[in-house]
């Protein structure tokens, strides 16, 4: 139990896809920015990184041979991204960067390539899920800091977020250590 | 927000994953000349599906054009370049896939600039990468994300003072 909770920090905190691999970056638009339309999408978007890491993690379990190649990984994943666009662009707004798709593929392409067991895979996916969650609220808040702040007019936008995201990133490496102090 | 800063953002999100997960300049190679032809045959197969009536016709056959453009080019690159493609890493159709969705709704005309600015910055950020790990070991990646900061105000610097147009 507690293994499978370091787990879930790790791939939390010391592994966030969003801030190390920079994938499913998103800016919030001022209309998108309400606390409880963002909300409501991070808990979307950890629902279904869970539920691609479970589907991953129940195939790598279920047929390991089949799984192993290539070409299997490939088009499974695919698929699931496939899935994961259409539902995700139903019922958000994902469709203005199409960021959260590409997260949920990286989720399930690491969830399921790690070598680990059927719990830890799940424990993984959730832990990721929620990193991914929380960095989307993270992105939301500084897009509104950065909106109220006075910045020269070359910097505004795009590049002072890019800037603030790569100090943000700086305090995760912390827990990146961190996390290989204790996993 | 305008289009100009609309299209930065986008330009940064597709190029900070490509700067991170592509470990080797050879792969840096690699995937930009696949991403620019990518782009394109996209344009091409989205513009084919863009003619169908039903919506949600429309929008299963885009992506799914899209999927077969990624499996497609990493089957291909895994047959024809199997070293060039271990060098690109094993994130490779995950970013590919990342960059044709990001810029799924543009036009031809701003999908050719804009794959251009991201074919060079792709390989100047990945040389600069190198320069850096030879320095002072391997980069950190929020040296990644400032460094894309930095390069989009040069280049909104460039826009607002009308040197490019985008």
């Amino acid at each position: 139990m507690k293994e499978l909770l370091l787990i879930f920090g790790v791939a939390a905190l010391g592994s966030n896809l969003v801030f190390i691999c920079g994938l499913g970056l998103r800016y919030f638009s001022p209309s998108e920015r309400t606390p409880r339309g963002v909300f409501a999408e991070a808990v979307f978007l950890w629902l279904m990184i869970a539920a691609a890491a479970l589907l991953s993690a129940g195939l790598d379990a279920l047929t390991p041979a089949w799984w192993e190649t290539a070409c299997g990984k490939t088009a499974f994943l695919l698929f699931g991204s496939f899935l994961i666009y259409q539902a995700g662009a139903r019922f958000f707004s994902l469709r203005r960067f199409e960021a959260g798709a590409v997260l949920l593929f990286a989720a399930a392409l690491v969830a399921g390539f790690s070598g680990m067991s059927f719990f830890e895979q799940v424990s993984y996916g959730l832990g990721a899920g929620a990193g991914a969650a929380m960095a989307w609220g993270l992105m939301a808040g500084i897009s509104e800091r950065l909106d109220f702040s006075r910045v020269p007019k070359f910097l505004k936008t795009a590049p002072v977020f890019f800037i603030a995201l790569g100090l943000l990133n700086l305090v995760f490496h912390y827990f990146e250590g961190l996390s290989k102090m204790c996993y | 927000m305008m289009k100009e800063d609309e299209l930065l953002f986008k330009l940064g999100f597709a190029l900070v994953p490509a700067l991170l997960l592509v470990p080797l300049a050879e792969g840096a190679v690699l995937f930009s000349f696949v991403f620019a032809a990518s782009l394109f045959i996209s344009q091409a197969v989205l513009a084919l599906a863009g003619k169908l009536k039903k919506p949600f016709l429309k929008e299963g056959i885009g992506a799914a054009g899209l999927l077969a453009i990624v499996a497609g080019a990493d089957a291909a690159c895994n047959f024809c370049l199997p070293a060039l493609t271990a060098s690109a890493g094993i994130f490779f159709p995950a970013i590919l896939l990342n960059g044709l969705l990001i810029f799924k709704n543009e036009t031809l005309e701003t999908k050719s600039k804009i794959g251009l600015v991201f074919v060079f910055a792709l390989l100047g950020g990945h040389v600069l990468l190198a320069r850096g790990a030879q320095w002072a070991g391997p980069v950190h990646p929020g040296t990644v994300f400032l460094g894309t900061g930095f390069f989009l105000a040069c280049l909104k610097y460039s826009l607002q003072k009308r040197w490019l147009a985008l």
